[in-house]
């Protein structure tokens, strides 16, 4: 990976994220403005740094757990900025930035490599496999981070204490609308991931399901994820409920996602 | 020339005094006509609201301008002369200009912020210029004045928080729903505050009023004003979980909405949130609805509450508003001194001149003693040197301020020349 553009990639979200912070401390929308273009710098450059990347590895491109980290937060910083204007997500920035900082730290620092070898790895399945996967967990992340701000405003809301804060997220319906609409679209997604994750073990190992820890997460997600948008959808089960309940199912698929590790047998 | 600001307001006096020297607008032009009868007096704008009665005079003496105006207002306002001047303040030049910009942005106002001002000092120019009181210095001063707030407006949070419980009610909603458009209200009671909640709402444009009211008469009057619809009061719980805010102001003294209607209507409403206003003392939502899931409930002690603290927080933005005015009078002022030298540079350039074109014609003039051409010459060499002896004295007298208590350079100038 590029050492010159990983940095700079990083030091633009950096102080893009301390920008946001800054905004939301001292209430001043040019430290926002400032945060934006530096967001929007730090894009460019990271999107530099993933075709430098995925030219460098050569088809199918994303081969390694790092692409896939780069990827997921690429897409992340790609969902922000499409939906921030939007859905009045400006001040959310003070989430993003930070979790897509995060991400890319992990990207330079964990570097497995899959134990696909030989022809399994040199498999359209896997640019497939991960470019969903990198996706799914974009959108999912977005349900996430908008349900924390959901939480924060509406317990501020609840207690009769409303802050300026306030005036710069979204409304709670709207929030409540963004969560599941992310949650649908991040169930679609999460099923061709899993559906082309299944036909890469195929080729890698002759069976579309092994014992592969990660493979049994992703599938556990997609059940947990099925009853939860069933139930929301036939009851309008709504509000903060509903909201913790999924904030607290993706830091467990994420956890366990970090925990365990893929094992093709 | 100097600008004078003679008046009193809501900080310096009560509001019986107050009530005595506001001036009706019909009468405004009969003051103003007075004030400029004087012959310190050059120009003169009259700011009177219910908060505050000033003159604004372009004067060329404060001291006497500053005595005739608050004679002319202790005549008309009844007030003997000693009484009023102990509550009148006067300011002149740099203050006089910062108070018109803090009275224009709403700096000064009872509540810090308020936008009405703006409105008024605008009517009040817009007078002044009708009679014919205002002059160059005036224009420009009421034009900065309003271009500054305008100012302040943008770059300072001075009007972003409401200071009416009803308003705060209605951005509340906002929070809670986003838009407003399409949601249905239900008011119980008419009381006043109720009303006034339900006519923000209304200009929110709210799907549906719906108004319950224990006496029929007075609720279909206030739903033809809010264009809304009556519904029986003793129905109105039957059918709560249609509406998405409820604002309660009735003169019940126990709860008129309780726990069990709104954890049925919440059921039927399959959780989508509800916004309960309690105007009413004493209240007449039980308390403990707010416990219920996706139920927001605040009564006229919470709306107090955010309404106290935004004051603080316009308070507080009215600090960096100061900053931007002591920037502005600066600017101001200083554009105000070159209108004040241009007529010492035309006349010191125009005796220049005349003496060179004298001397000239003096020597010269008879003709035959200089061909055309060098005559031509002679005249170009002459404005050259008349042009260059001036030209430190007019960029020292554009750029530089003599010292304090020092007679201005243009004032010397003028004595030196003897223009005028």
């Amino acid at each position: 990976m590029s050492i010159t553009f990983s940095i700079l990639t990083a030091g633009f979200y950096l102080f893009s994220s301390l920008g946001y912070l800054l905004q939301l401390i001292f209430s001043r929308r040019r430290l926002g403005l400032v945060a934006l273009w530096l967001l929007r710098l730090g894009i460019i450059v990271h999107t530099v740094l993933l075709a430098g990347e995925l030219r460098r590895n050569g088809y199918p491109f994303i081969v390694g757990e790092a692409d896939l980290y780069l990827c997921a937060s690429w897409a992340i910083m790609a969902v922000f900025l499409a939906v921030r204007s939007r859905y009045r997500l400006q001040a959310s920035g003070a989430l993003f930035v930070p979790l897509v900082l995060l991400i890319l730290i992990f990207a330079v620092v964990r570097r497995g490599e899959y134990g696909l070898a030989g022809e399994a790895i040199a498999n359209p399945w896997v640019l497939i496999h991960i470019l969903f996967m990198s996706l799914t967990f974009a959108v999912f992340a977005l349900s996430f981070l908008v349900g924390i701000t959901y939480l924060y405003e509406e317990s501020q809301l609840k207690n009769h204490h409303p802050g300026r804060l306030l005036a710069w997220l979204p409304s709670l319906e709207m929030m409540d609308g963004i969560h599941y609409k992310a949650l649908t679209v991040g169930f679609a997604l999460l099923s061709v991931g899993i559906f082309s994750g299944a036909a890469l073990s195929k080729v890698a190992s002759g069976k579309f399901f092994s014992e592969d820890p990660r493979q049994l997460v992703a599938v556990g997600a997609w059940v947990l994820y099925a009853i939860f948008l069933n139930v929301h959808m036939k009851s309008g089960w709504r509000g903060r409920k509903g909201i913790i309940l999924s904030i607290l199912g993706f830091l467990g698929v994420i956890v366990a996602f970090l925990a365990l590790e893929h094992r093709v047998s | 020339m100097h600008f004078v600001v003679v008046g009193l307001s809501h900080k310096t006096a009560p509001i019986e005094v107050r009530e005595c020297l506001a001036v009706d607008s019909d009468k405004v032009p009969q003051v103003l006509s007075k004030l400029l009868q004087n012959g310190d007096v050059q120009e003169g704008m009259l700011i009177s609201t219910c908060n505050r009665v000033e003159a604004y005079l372009v004067a060329k003496h404060v001291e006497r301008a500053a005595q005739y105006a608050s004679q002319v207002l202790s005549e008309e306002g009844g007030i003997k002369e000693e009484e009023l001047s102990k509550l009148l303040y006067v300011k002149n030049n740099g203050d006089a200009v910062a108070h018109l910009f803090r009275v224009a942005a709403g700096v000064d106002s009872m509540v810090v912020g308020e936008s009405q001002i703006t409105g008024q000092v605008k009517e009040a120019y817009a007078l002044a210029v009708e009679n014919r009181t205002t002059g160059v210095y005036l224009n420009k001063l009421v034009h900065k004045a309003l271009n500054v707030s305008k100012r302040i407006r943008t770059e300072t949070g001075i009007g972003d928080h409401p200071v009416s419980v009803s308003y705060a009610a209605v951005l509340l909603a906002e929070r809670i729903f986003g838009d407003l458009a399409g949601k249905k209200v239900l008011l119980l009671g008419a009381g006043e505050m109720g009303a006034l909640a339900a006519k923000h709402l209304s200009e929110k444009k709210v799907g549906e009023i719906r108004i319950a009211n224990r006496t029929r008469e007075k609720g279909a009057e206030l739903a033809q004003s809010l264009s809304g619809t009556v519904v029986p009061f003793e129905e109105f719980s039957d059918r709560l979980e249609e509406v998405d805010i409820v604002i309660a102001s009735t003169a019940a003294d126990d709860f008129v909405v309780k726990e069990d209607a709104v954890k049925e209507a919440m059921q039927r409403r399959k959780g989508r949130p509800m916004f309960f206003i309690d105007i009413s003392v004493p209240r007449n939502i039980d308390p403990a609805i707010n416990q219920i899931e996706n139920v927001y409930l605040y009564d006229i002690d919470h709306l107090k509450g955010i309404v106290e603290s935004n004051l603080k927080e316009r308070e507080r933005e009215s600090r960096s508003a100061e900053e931007i005015i002591a920037g502005e009078v600066k600017g101001f002022l200083s554009a105000v001194g070159q209108i004040d030298l241009s007529p010492t540079i035309e006349q010191l350039s125009k005796k220049f001149d005349s003496i060179r074109k004298g001397e000239i014609e003096k020597y010269f003039g008879k003709g035959g003693a200089i061909t055309p051409e060098q005559r031509e010459a002679m005249e170009g060499c002459t404005r050259a040197i008349v042009n260059k002896i001036l030209h430190d004295p007019i960029i020292l007298m554009k750029t530089e301020e003599p010292q304090e208590g020092a007679p201005k350079y243009s004032e010397i100038l003028k004595k030196l020349f003897k223009l005028e």
